[in-house]
């Protein structure tokens, strides 16, 4: 398994993914009723997230304490800011852009993680071996605990629990720290101002909300669309609204 | 006895996070075993029955009371 910092050159991708135009960012998008791809959920994925295996379509819908959706989250934090999609070490770097751009306590994300998957020795695009600190490693003999949940093991003798959650909560802390500047680097090769983030996500959220409403009220199979976004104005054009009873375009200004 | 072996608390969550959390629980059991998965999202409803035709796990029960919706899924 090759590891992966988590990072991604936004200049980099293909046009089918992620482009600059003079009207701004521009990201396809699909919407499908029902997808084929293990969860069966409704909604709408990123089109460079489309054929990853960890990633759910997303609704409208908002968390609890977030104002905007999976969907925004995956757009914003992950692909504008240059990190990949799926994996724990870009979710550390994405979570910290949603906490600076909700103001939500990503802690609890951070350890809901902990519990979910690491402490199974489960990590996403690279082994557990590559992703602990060198300093939760000492300790562990990696040529007799070799895989994930061997050197699980190995740590939970040598802490007790709460002791294990806080030195890998930590760690994620550490992770995401380390793609700030990144991310802000990220946005303004793009154009985009650091400083409008949480006013350009309630913006793509009021633009997906519109839409899904749509859709969902209209039981529309399959559509396609791309998101165009800068600093002012948010927008989502439809590809094809031939009978589908949709504006080619919704959008929404920012702040 | 209860008649499920893990829980899932997904109260407060909208969609789509009850349905990718019970995946990664169902992953973490054996088959046979059952998952009881409780939210509060309406659209769970429509998404687990989505999820377990997709993945041919078994919806045993779906029950709502209070504003709280339970599910049961073995694990095929």
């Amino acid at each position: 398994m090759q590891t992966s910092l988590g990072f991604r050159d936004v200049h980099a991708y293909p046009p089918a993914y992620l482009s600059l135009s003079l009207a701004g960012v521009c990201v396809p998008v699909s919407y499908q009723k029902i997808w084929e791809d293990g969860f069966g959920a409704r909604g709408w994925k990123l089109d460079v997230a489309s054929t990853d295996p960890a990633i759910i379509a997303s609704t409208r819908e908002t968390g609890g304490r977030i104002p905007t959706s999976v969907l925004i989250h995956d757009l914003l934090d992950h692909l504008l800011s240059g990190f990949e999609i799926s994996g724990h070490r870009a979710e550390a770097m994405a979570l910290v852009q949603l906490g600076k751009r909700t103001g939500s306590d990503i802690c609890r994300d951070y350890l809901q993680m902990v519990r979910e998957d690491l402490i199974y020795g489960h990590v996403n695009h690279e082994l557990l071996s590559t992703f602990l600190p060198q300093k939760l490693l000492a300790n562990v003999p990696l040529d007799k605990y070799a895989d994930g949940q061997g050197i699980i093991q190995a740590l939970q003798v040598q802490f007790d629990e709460d002791e294990l959650d806080e030195q890998l909560v930590q760690h994620f802390h550490d992770l995401g720290e380390r793609g700030k500047e990144h991310a802000q680097d990220s946005w303004r090769l793009l154009g985009l101002k650091p400083s409008r983030c949480r006013e350009i996500g309630l913006a793509l959220q009021r633009v997906l909300t519109e839409v899904d409403q749509c859709v969902e009220s209209k039981g529309i199979e399959q559509l396609n669309a791309t998101f165009i976004i800068n600093n002012e104005q948010c927008a989502l054009e439809i590809c094809n609204t031939a009978g589908s009873g949709l504006r080619k375009r919704y959008s929404s200004r920012v702040g | 006895m209860s008649d499920f072996d893990m829980e899932l608390d997904a109260r407060g969550l909208n969609c789509p996070l009850p349905i990718l959390r019970a995946k990664k629980s169902i992953n973490s059991m054996t088959v046979g075993q059952v998952l009881r998965i409780t939210a509060t999202d309406p659209g769970s409803v429509k998404d687990f029955e989505a999820f377990c035709q997709q993945t041919g796990n078994e919806l045993l029960a779906t029950t709502q009371e209070g504003g709280e919706y339970q599910f049961n899924i073995r694990k095929s």
